[in-house]
């Protein structure tokens, strides 16, 4: 079993955060945004990604003031292809974003944190 | 709504990807087909047909429409309702589909011993559980029928020890072994399917019948062929859809055991179908997803993320539960979706934490109640020397040698400071101190 094994661990993609598309070789792939930081994300679809590590990556974050996130470089750093489904890592290439979409990133992370419920990370009824 | 299974006579010109071909204008013994039965995958599948057959039978299935209540908690009770050619009568009528009532009001089961007192049986119950699900993989690989009896022998031990204390046997769930993924995967499967069953309050026979279909839902992998099942890398997509005709090759191999279940049979065919229409090897709409299947779907995707394969590494139980609830109502039923993420909650037993003042345990058990604050065992201090082994509740809000409230910081991966659950276990370290 591995465990959680980043610095700063993702928080889940609460049901404000859009699909994420995924761009490879001019392909665009919709999958499920998973859990984020400002330094990546994970993302799960039925659907298999090509084999290419380089990825172009969009979604929004629908809250008072939504915030989107246009193609932004990434490299998909993980997989765990399954029968159940498939899972990817993605790590954003913040050396190529100009400084306004990373700070967009961090709010949509400040937003994910506060937002959160200490209690449980995923909401239950 | 009923759903009826026949087969249609098509000619070899008229074939098309996606069809199943369940039987040919020959016996297949005078062919080179391997396979008695196969989804055409590609092109040259169908031109293999046209080398050695005139025309072909193919599967078909009808839905009739206008669905009256019954017809539709017949159907949600899956393919054991169906009529069918292949001359298959169930030998248990199928059970009703569970109501899950509230938390509040559902039948609670009591844990008859400690997890410490658990684990020795525990472990022996788990031990002969996976030996004989790799025999039945084995066996079917020989072409040896499946033992039904024997499978209930093994299932009424998990679900003995579970009743017992399910935290035992749940820990064990978190020690994986990608060599023996198959019949570890098949055995988690079973143990995770039982404790959550009884987590919902199920009824014993729903629990028995839930822990066999949990048991044997991945059996047709037995006839996936080793290279593919085992390879040390990404699957291509042939040979991903030849891993998707597992679900196909377990009905067909539990329908000819002279004893099967039909529950047992629809979920190792329906396992991977969604809610969203996107499954294999249907693509069933909701409703005509059998219940089972749907419930053994979530236990399946979760042990299948935080498991290692031969070409990946494993995932936290945090991550897949992140999975799990994201796609609530899209892969999963969203009320079991809900519930197990619920069931497994934040620090699940075996997971190794950090406290808030640097000392490092294991997660012994928790109870519902008491989620974020289960029993920890302690094995290293602050600075990551070896404690001698404590046991701390944090339900009863215990302080550390400084006066300050014990408090989990966060779950680290295993191996961490040289603490392996794996190894934590073979040690056979008595849990025996409570402070």
């Amino acid at each position: 079993m591995q465990n959680e094994k980043r610095k700063f661990p993702r928080l889940l993609c609460s049901d404000q955060f859009s699909n994420s598309t995924i761009i490879i070789d001019d392909v665009a792939y919709e999958m499920i945004s998973v859990n984020f930081n400002n330094s990546g994300m994970a993302v799960y679809s039925h659907i298999r990604l090509p084999e290419t590590n380089i990825c172009f990556v969009s979604f929004t974050l629908d809250n008072e003031s939504p915030v989107e996130i246009m193609n932004i470089p990434a490299t998909i750093r993980y997989r765990h292809e399954m029968e159940t489904g498939n899972q990817y890592g993605l790590e954003f290439k913040i050396e190529e974003m100009e400084q306004p979409t990373i700070a967009k990133l961090k709010s949509i992370e400040e937003y994910l944190r506060q937002s959160e419920d200490l209690e449980s990370r995923w909401p239950l009824p | 709504m009923s759903v009826e299974l026949s087969e249609l006579k098509v000619k070899i010109a008229d074939l098309k990807v996606g069809m199943y071909v369940c039987r040919l204008d020959k016996p297949w013994e005078e062919t080179s087909f391997l396979l008695q039965g196969f989804l055409i995958t590609s092109q040259e599948d169908i031109d293999a047909l046209a080398k050695q057959c005139r025309y072909v039978y193919v599967e078909t299935r009808t839905f009739a429409t206008k669905a009256t209540e019954g017809e539709r908690r017949i159907a949600q009770m899956g393919l054991s309702a169906r009529k069918s050619t292949l001359d298959v009568t169930p030998t248990l009528p199928p059970l009703k589909v569970p109501e899950i009532p509230d938390l509040k009001h559902r039948k609670s089961y009591t844990n008859t011993c400690t997890v410490e007192q658990e684990f020795s049986q525990a472990r022996l119950c788990f031990k002969y559980a996976k030996s004989a699900v790799q025999s039945i993989i084995d066996g079917v690989r020989l072409n040896r029928n499946i033992d039904m009896d024997e499978c209930r022998e093994v299932v009424n031990d998990v679900i003995d020890s579970i009743f017992r204390n399910h935290n035992a046997l749940i820990w064990l769930t978190r020690i994986k072994n990608k060599d023996d993924y198959t019949a570890e995967h098949s055995i988690n499967v079973c143990i995770l399917s039982i404790a959550f069953a009884k987590f919902l309050g199920l009824d014993e026979k729903h629990i028995e019948n839930i822990g066999l279909c949990g048991m044997l839902h991945d059996v047709g992998k037995a006839k996936i062929p080793d290279e593919i099942l085992n390879k040390p890398g990404r699957f291509t997509d042939e040979e991903m859809e030849i891993m998707k005709l597992h679900t196909t090759f377990g009905r067909d191999l539990l329908m000819s055991v002279p004893d099967h279940d039909m529950n047992v049979i629809d979920v190792a065919y329906c396992h991977h179908e969604r809610m969203d229409g996107n499954g294999y090897p249907i693509g069933l709409e909701p409703s005509k997803i059998p219940y089972y299947a749907q419930l053994i779907s979530i236990a399946d995707a979760y042990d299948a993320i935080t498991s290692s394969r031969i070409y990946d590494s494993a995932r936290s139980s945090m991550n897949a539960l992140d999975i799990i609830y994201k796609n609530r109502n899209l892969q999963f039923n969203e009320q079991l979706a809900l519930e197990f993420v619920r069931f497994i909650g934040v620090y699940p037993p075996g997971s190794i934490v950090e406290m808030s003042n640097g000392e490092i345990g294991i997660v012994i058990s928790s109870s519902l109640e008491h989620k974020l604050r289960p029993r920890v065992l302690l094995l290293r201090r602050s600075d990551k020397k070896t404690v001698q082994k404590t046991i701390i509740q944090l339900e009863q809000r215990p302080k550390d040698c400084d006066g300050n409230l014990y408090n989990i910081a966060k779950e680290i991966p295993n191996g961490t400071y040289g603490i392996d659950i794996g190894d934590f276990l073979h040690k056979n370290l008595k849990l025996d101190q409570e402070t």
